[in-house]
């Protein structure tokens, strides 16, 4: 499979997924951006046994990740510069929600649902979004994780609890 | 009670990205490329180098094998001939 239609056959499911970590769609953009840029790099690489789309989702899971991260450290650094304090607790919270996928009515519910769910850790959170946006499967989630089913179940039950104490 | 939870995630939308998207890819890709030197050029300019290096040192001994050949000792030490003095 060459990399044009790899692009095209994915782009929709990686702009999406992006989109459901970020909630913002030019950030959801740079992501898919820099995903496709590592696919381009590594296609070599991939080894033909293993299943292409879990493939891509690792890789769009870890860059949003990634992003995050990194986002959270600029805006750290930039409070810590100004007010001379350790930011540490700062957790990531959307403050120009614009998420092309949901509707104005719903705007208000949902982004407080979402901001909830991104204060959960890494983990729990991919899983909710993975099993509860995307819809995908126990199994499939498992597989995209390198986790097994129970390991899945168990973030699962732990990420519903935390959003149940902070709801 | 877990539906209740997570049942307002259902009414999120997927959406197409933007058309462009493509560009951007594109012209990211040509950039990222751009920027790595491929091997094979790399593997020439070390070539060219060792040529260089290698010839250097052959020219250099060479001269100074044919300068070490003129040196011969009288050239360096100076030998006095006094003896019409004595005689």
């Amino acid at each position: 499979m060459t990399f044009d239609k790899i692009y095209h056959a994915y782009k929709k499911l990686v702009y999406n997924l992006a989109l459901q970590y970020t909630s913002h769609a030019q950030d959801a953009e740079e992501i898919t951006q820099d995903v496709f840029l590592r696919v381009h790099d590594y296609i070599g690489d991939f080894r033909q046994e293993a299943n292409l789309k879990t493939w891509i989702y690792r890789i769009a899971v870890n860059q949003s990740l990634d992003f995050i991260k990194s986002k959270q450290r600029k805006k750290r650094s930039i409070f810590s510069n100004l007010f001379s304090i350790d930011q540490d607790n700062t957790t990531f919270e959307i403050s120009d929600f614009q998420h092309p996928g949901i509707e104005l009515e719903d705007r208000e519910a949902l982004q407080q649902l979402m901001n909830k769910i991104y204060s959960l850790p890494e983990n729990q959170k991919t899983v909710v979004i993975l099993l509860k946006i995307e819809n995908l499967s126990q199994k499939e989630v498992a597989e995209i994780l390198q986790l097994s089913e129970g390991a899945v179940e168990s973030l699962f039950q732990r990420a519903k609890s935390n959003l149940k104490k902070i709801i | 009670m877990e539906t209740n939870l997570f049942s307002a995630l259902s009414k999120i939308k997927q959406v197409d990205p933007p058309a462009s998207l493509d560009s951007f890819i594109q012209k990211k890709i040509q950039e990222h490329s751009s920027r790595f030197v491929p091997l094979y050029k790399v593997a020439v300019a070390a070539s060219l180098l060792l040529c260089f290096i290698i010839g250097e040192y052959f020219y250099a001994t060479q001269h100074n094998h044919i300068a070490q050949s003129n040196d011969s000792l009288d050239q360096i030490l100076t030998i006095n001939n006094n003896t019409l003095y004595h005689e």
